[in-house]
């Protein structure tokens, strides 16, 4: 009998938890039948400006994460409710999270679920995945009407492929040394270096041992993120005059005197100069973070978005950072890469309003705004001249980098896997120099890794 | 007459519908298994026989081309070695651990129902919310282990744990005892609430008759508990040697498999051969791979599944 | 013999109170970094106690994620996908355990376990399409349906060796000869007996479905549908780092607490009724 009731007991105890599941289970599902009820106006997603009349279509557009999420929320919302306004085109957007981006690229180019305008890298493999129903739509109308002259090297590289245009060139990233300008003051540098060696003996001032000869403070690290180091190299390379394909892009370049020199002055910063630590190849090592911490003096090759990200993570840092070109192993030439991220409109039924948007994106207010609210460098020429940009102290050096940046990616399809990353050639060889890897093996294999991957045995 | 006959139809249904019943309360799940789980693994042991690239617009049959790409790659076997070690390890320590709470757990003391809670959060943690914390708890510059020691006098200086590349026999490294450490901590719950319920069933009846015969506490565990608990060990072992063989995230969030290689293991090389560098061949290939290397143990497991099931 | 009591509790205590540390030190450190005024996160050496304590970050992830829609999203996901797998389970473990003997049953039950050794990754990109095909990109139903395909194989298993210990056959036998069905016999008998093992496997399944990302991040594009397992994903940048530590940090308490409540209450049905039968076998 007693155990009868404790079943029973069990049994009531076990329904009112579901109970308590369905309950809560029901308060998701008001919100989960709203969404696809209310499919093409759920409340935050697109202009709900005015519902009667002009309305002249839908599409879809996906835009990768930038800065702070709030912030490019209530941008996409202005701006989608503006083109509304002036096309009767309604827009739902969606921002996409940076870990899923490749693979939902992938999918959209291989017959997956696409949007119909998309904010998209490595646009020259994209386009060997499509077909003739799916893929990037070439848009030559769009870019003809905006002015074509207006877009950087980087940009055109990115965008113009086979004779046409695949992509509204827009983001502009190139790196630049980052420097802590208290710890320069402290050292008495008063001039940035603009060469290797200049670089170097800075480095050496600016490190600082404890008694043991430990490192407290790094004269001077790579950027790096989860132990991705080809990005710096990149600009070592380039500094050198080196470059990772041949001018026909067809055969891997890399394994020459400039990439030996670049490859073997990134170990050498930690055994010959001792100015960063050996453990930086630490997955979870981050240079910027250290520089925070006050642990380093100069970071080389940080992004546009860094200064932000310091100020919102370490605020009492704001007056230390300081920006400056990458030295050249000489002074002069590039000394930097840039890469450039496109809206590319897809194939599908809904192109013209796609290019239509496209247009809307393109023109100068609002590209403008976008750029100035995201805080992102760009790739027009007529953008970057805006005073947000040349008179920013910060800012300003990414202008004057960009005239000094070679370009990041290849106009290759095989680019994205010589680039991936963990698993291809040229992180890996870079990786592997870090940890110790001799540079003249880690080199050869490289080479014959990219050039087998662009069938060049 | 006619109504006779009617319910005689009607019988006539019920007991076929009787006859089908252990059939159709197969029916949904089998389905669902075979369409989203079966049918498309058998498409990608197909596509392991094609060089397919997404890059690429021809994509020829190869035969076991891409399989004997995999076995001349010394990174692939590396890789192999790793997911193996890190299996296996986890399941030790993991399993050994688990034991160890779980038989404290068992006993009845103040606050046993808060403990049990504390300890199953783990499980309950997102893997992104997990591998986020723990890499900032494993930095060198960032981990509050440090300060501790720093304080205490152990050390001088920060030590660094996901940086150091020296290993013991090629295979073992500290990077790698970190991934381990970090997954017990995430599947150790699992494991001690089985063996936590294994416990329960054991008749207090055999503990006495052991104290009767002078046993130890120590040789209570080894004679009486642990020969009571095989049947529970052998099958979440089993599961959980499965699972962690296939496993994901801790390597793919924490290190991305590096520091050279050092903890990288099957299911990050397939995700990445996959979804990063395009080649699906390649990524389906090493995929059979590691369902032939797991499905050695599972035979193990499905002979004696199926021995308890006649 | 007093003696040797007061050092069997101290173990006790002790290898208690040391795996509660290894446990909570992840949890403690999550909340020291999330109420730390903000000048102080990025020190190094870190401080163990934070100067003075703030929640100002709590505010502001508040306000900038829609926590609650994807906590939401994540109870529906993950209540409906335990449905399904409670009521697939059953049924197929039950089947499986009353007619052990017939081929079809040893086929599905081999099926099952083998569906267990299939990495993940295998059908991922065969299973995108599936989803993609039938129009279940961008919904909830993409997410259960493989939710619920990957759970129940254990869930089944469970279930099965739950029925096959747990209930008495002298109890069905006597209500098949009082003249149930064999349908009628497992909901009105075998069923309600059997409800502390359906709570075990509607736990696992449902933290199955709460704590899956990558799937939910692959299909899902629609900021409003997110669940809350990707929700840190939000401060994770271009190039994989992190833009915002202590704010990830904040959103992943935030994320933890509506589980660990959750579990807090649930935990005991799990124990008790793994105990009753699954792991008998």
């Amino acid at each position: 009998m007693n155990k009868r009731f404790a079943l029973l007991k069990k049994a009531v105890a076990a329904v009112l938890s579901v109970g308590l599941l369905l309950g809560l289970a029901a308060c998701g599902t008001v919100s989960a039948s709203q969404t696809p009820d209310a499919g093409s106006t759920p409340a935050s997603h697109t202009s709900q400006t005015s519902a009667e009349a002009n309305d002249a279509g839908e599409i879809t557009f996906w835009c990768n994460t930038y800065g702070d999420r709030a912030v490019q929320e209530q941008l996409l919302k202005e701006l989608t409710e503006q083109f509304y306004e002036e096309s009767g085109i309604r827009v739902r957007y969606s921002i996409i999270d940076w870990d899923q981006s490749l693979t939902k690229m992938t999918l959209a180019c291989t017959g997956g679920e696409a949007p119909d305008v998309y904010d998209i890298y490595f646009t020259s493999s994209l386009l060997a995945m499509g077909d003739e129903k799916c893929g990037l739509a070439p848009i030559d109308d769009v870019i003809a009407d905006l002015g074509e002259d207006q877009y950087s090297e980087a940009g055109r590289t990115e965008s113009f492929q086979n004779g046409h245009w695949y992509g509204l060139p827009w983001r502009a990233d190139t790196r630049v040394m980052l420097y802590n300008k208290e710890f320069f003051a402290d050292a008495d540098i008063t001039e940035f270096p603009t060469t290797w060696e200049e670089l170097f003996d800075a480095a050496e001032k600016l490190t600082v041992r404890d008694a043991n000869g430990n490192l407290e403070r790094s004269g001077l690290l790579w950027n790096v993120g989860n132990g991705r180091f080809d990005q710096t190299w990149r600009c070592l390379l380039a500094g050198a005059g080196g470059s990772i394909l041949d001018e026909t892009y067809s055969r891997a370049n890399f394994n020459s005197p400039a990439g030996v020199e670049s490859l073997g002055l990134m170990r050498a910063a930690i055994d010959e100069y001792g100015v960063m630590p050996a453990t930086c190849i630490d997955p979870s090592f981050d240079p910027v973070a250290e520089f925070m911490a006050g642990k380093a003096a100069m970071v080389m090759g940080v992004g546009a978005s860094t200064r932000q990200n310091i100020i919102n993570m370490a605020p009492q840092m704001e007056d230390a950072i300081g920006a400056a070109l990458i030295p050249s192993k000489d002074g002069t030439g590039n000394s930097s890469v840039a890469s450039a991220a496109s809206f590319a409109a897809m194939k599908g039924p809904n192109l013209e309003e796609a290019k239509e948007f496209l247009r809307f994106l393109g023109r100068k207010d609002i590209m403008t705004k976008w750029a100035i609210t995201l805080n992102m460098l760009n790739c027009s020429s007529e953008i970057m001249s805006d005073p947000y940009f040349s008179e920013d102290e910060w800012l300003r050096v990414f202008a004057q980098q960009m005239n000094r940046a070679g370009n990041m990616d290849e106009p290759v399809p095989q680019f994205s896997q010589i680039d991936a990353w963990p698993n291809g050639p040229v992180p890996k060889m870079v990786t592997d120099v870090m940890a110790g890897v001799d540079v003249e093996t880690a080199l050869a294999e490289g080479e014959l890794a990219v050039n087998e991957l662009l069938g060049a045995g | 007459m006619k109504k006779q006959i009617s319910t005689g139809g009607e019988t006539r249904l019920r007991s076929r519908l009787e006859a089908c019943t252990p059939v159709l309360m197969l029916l949904p799940a089998a389905l669902g298994v075979l369409c989203i789980q079966v049918y498309p693994s058998l498409r990608s042991i197909l596509m392991s026989f094609f060089d397919i690239s997404l890059l690429k617009k021809e994509q020829p049959f190869i035969g076991l081309g891409n399989y004997a790409k995999l076995l001349g790659d010394p990174v692939v076997w590396r890789v192999m070695i790793n997911t193996l070690l890190f299996a296996a390890l986890s399941l030790v320590i993991g399993g050994c651990f688990a034991m160890l709470i779980a038989v404290e757990l068992n006993k009845n003391f103040p606050g046993k129902g808060l403990f049990r809670t504390i300890f199953l959060v783990p499980w309950v943690t997102p893997p992104l919310v997990t591998s986020m914390i723990w890499k900032i708890l494993v930095s060198e510059s960032f981990s509050p282990i440090n300060t501790v020691l720093m304080k205490w006098g152990v050390i001088d200086h920060p030590l660094n744990f996901l940086g150091r590349t020296e290993t013991i026999g090629g295979i073992f490294s500290i990077p790698m005892l970190v991934m381990i450490i970090i997954n017990v901590w995430s599947i150790f719950p699992f494991m001690m609430v089985m063996f936590l319920a294994g416990l329960q069933t054991i008749p207090p009846e055999l503990y006495e008759a052991a104290e009767m015969d002078g046993a130890r506490k120590s040789q209570q565990f080894f004679y009486v508990t642990l020969p009571s608990l095989i049947p529970v060990i052998s099958t979440s072992i089993l599961l959980q040697g499965i699972w962690q063989f296939n496993s994901f995230n801790i390597s793919y969030m924490v290190t991305k498999g590096g520091p050279l290689h050092l903890t990288e293991v099957m299911a990050v090389r397939v995700y990445s051969e996959a979804f990063v560098n395009f080649r699906y061949g390649l990524a389906a290939a090493t995929s059979v791979i590691m369902l032939l290397l797991v499905l050695i143990p599972s035979v193990f497991y499905l002979r004696a599944n199926l021995k308890t099931a006649d | 013999m007093k003696k040797q009591r007061f050092w069997d509790g101290l173990r006790h205590y002790g290898i208690i109170g040391l795996v509660a540390l290894f446990v909570l030190l992840p949890y403690y450190w999550m909340i020291i970094m999330s109420v730390k005024p903000t000048e102080e996160v990025m020190l190094s050496p870190p401080t163990l106690v934070p100067s003075r304590i703030v929640f100002d970050n709590y505010v502001e992830v508040w306000s900038m994620l829609p926590l609650l829609q994807y906590i939401k999203n994540s109870l529906w996901v993950a209540g409906v996908t335990t449905i399904l797998c409670i009521v697939c389970a059953s049924l197929c473990g039950y089947s499986l355990s009353r007619w052990k003997r017939r081929r079809l049953q040893k086929g599905v039950s081999t099926m099952i376990l083998l569906a267990q050794l299939i990495p993940g990754a295998l059908p991922m990109i065969a299973m995108y399409f599936m989803i993609y095909n039938a129009g279940l990109t961008n919904t909830y139903t993409g997410l259960i349906l493989a939710y619920t395909v990957w759970g129940f194989p254990f869930c089944t298993l469970m279930m099965r060796s739950y029925f096959s210990t747990a209930i008495p056959i002298s109890l069905e036998e006597s209500a098949t000869i009082d003249g149930c069905s064999r349908l009628g016999t497992f909901f009105r008998i075998a069923l309600p007996i059997s409800i502390p093992g359906l709570m075990a496997t509607a736990i696992y399944s449902f933290i199955l479905a709460w704590n899956e990302f990558m799937w939910a991040s692959i299909i899902l594009s629609d900021g409003e549908k997110k669940p809350v397992s990707i929700g840190v994903y939000s401060f994770v940048g271009q190039y994989g780092t992190n833009t915002n530590v202590a704010m990830t940090v904040t959103t992943g308490v935030l994320i933890t607490i509506p589980s660990v409540i959750l579990f807090g209450f649930l935990q005991k049905y799990l124990v008790s009724g793994l105990t009753a039968g699954a792991v008998k076998e």
